[in-house]
């Protein structure tokens, strides 16, 4: 039963001085991490808004190509009815 | 005792490793720390490429609207207009559009009562005609599709004259253009033949079957045709193969009725 006790003893001790003697973060650490994903978070949340701005400004571009081609084409028309009428 | 020692002994050390585990070790909050942060760089590069990317994309789509903006000026200069102008013009072809249709709807007797409207529907269409904006796309089918109509709403008021008895019909010479009224054989020596040598139809009186071939819903024979009947007369030309083929057995009936008459006698 001592013997018992004694290694009881023995390895609570040990437990005590591994908790005691390992370096943990400390609470401004935690903190600093934590700030850290956030502004992660918030980063990411910024990019897919850009990405969308990105893909909506390409449409429009894309949009105003096919109206300019349009337009040069209806130039040229212009041209020649103006050509026939005189 | 002992056992409530040792009890007590194993739940110390339980809530001490417990309480160890929950919190987080300087080493693995540094290797934290390095992922997130470069994640975190990776990201606001990420986010400048993305900002730098979306100026470029704007200063060309405001090129662009310079660009469709020189263009469209360009196309009004060539007809000498401004978008004033345009919507002017649109306005001029919208009201001699909601004209036109009405004049078309009405009699004979009516268009004859309103013939100065569709003198000056007639003069205000070759006014748009002429005008340079009609070269626009937005007008220039539009504009030149009303010519038919309008050409034969003023012909047809020209060919419409008054009778003493009040009543308005179309004019004889705008109609045998197209047509042709038969006449009776005592007066007039009506038949196909006769017909087709007058010189305001072919002037031509081999050019008969044209006229036959024109008109099968009425002419049956070719040597009976009615005193009133209203003839289609197609325009000259030289005799089609169906025309030809029309009057070879026209030909070759007579003569088989000739033969039949003459062996009979």
């Amino acid at each position: 039963m001592k013997r018992k006790l004694a290694s009881i003893l023995l390895m609570s001790l040990f437990v005590f001085f591994v908790v005691g003697c390992t370096r943990y973060a400390k609470e401004e650490e935690i903190q600093q991490l934590n700030n850290l994903k956030a502004e992660t978070e918030q980063l990411e949340k910024e990019i897919r808004a850009k990405e969308q701005e990105k893909a909506a400004l390409q449409k429009e571009i894309s949009q105003k190509d096919q109206q300019l081609k349009e337009l040069q084409a209806e130039k040229e028309k212009v041209q020649q009815r103006l050509q026939q009428i005189r | 005792m002992t056992r409530n020692l040792l009890t007590f002994l194993l739940l110390v050390v339980f809530t001490i490793s417990g309480l160890a585990q929950e919190r987080m070790r300087y080493e693995d909050w540094q290797r934290e720390m390095a992922i997130w942060t470069a994640k975190r760089d990776e990201l606001r590069a990420k986010l400048d490429a993305l900002n730098k990317e979306i100026d470029a994309l704007k200063r060309q789509s405001a090129e662009k609207d310079a660009q469709i903006k020189r263009t469209q000026d360009e196309i009004y200069a060539l007809v000498g207009t401004t978008p004033e102008g345009v919507n002017e013009y649109r306005r001029r072809v919208a009201d001699f559009e909601r004209r036109l249709n009405e004049l078309s709807r009405l009699s004979n007797e009516q268009l004859y009562e309103r013939r100065d409207e569709v003198e000056k529907l007639y003069n205000d269409y070759q006014a748009l005609k002429s005008d340079k904006r009609v070269a626009l796309s937005e007008f220039y089918d539009k504009v030149m599709g009303f010519e038919a109509q309008v050409n034969n709403l003023n012909t047809t008021v020209k060919a419409l004259v008054k009778t003493r008895e009040g009543k308005v019909i179309v004019a004889e010479t705008v109609v045998k253009e197209a047509t042709y009224t038969v006449g009776t054989w005592k007066k007039d020596r009506d038949c196909l033949w006769n017909i087709a040598k007058k010189p305001t139809i072919y002037d031509n009186p081999f050019l008969w079957p044209k006229i036959y071939v024109a008109n099968r819903d009425k002419i049956k024979d070719p040597d009976i045709i009615y005193p009133g009947w209203v003839l289609k007369i197609p325009t000259k030309s030289e005799l089609t193969k169906e025309e030809k083929r029309a009057a070879n057995a026209y030909y070759r009936r007579k003569a088989e009725k000739q033969q039949a008459a003459g062996g009979g006698m």
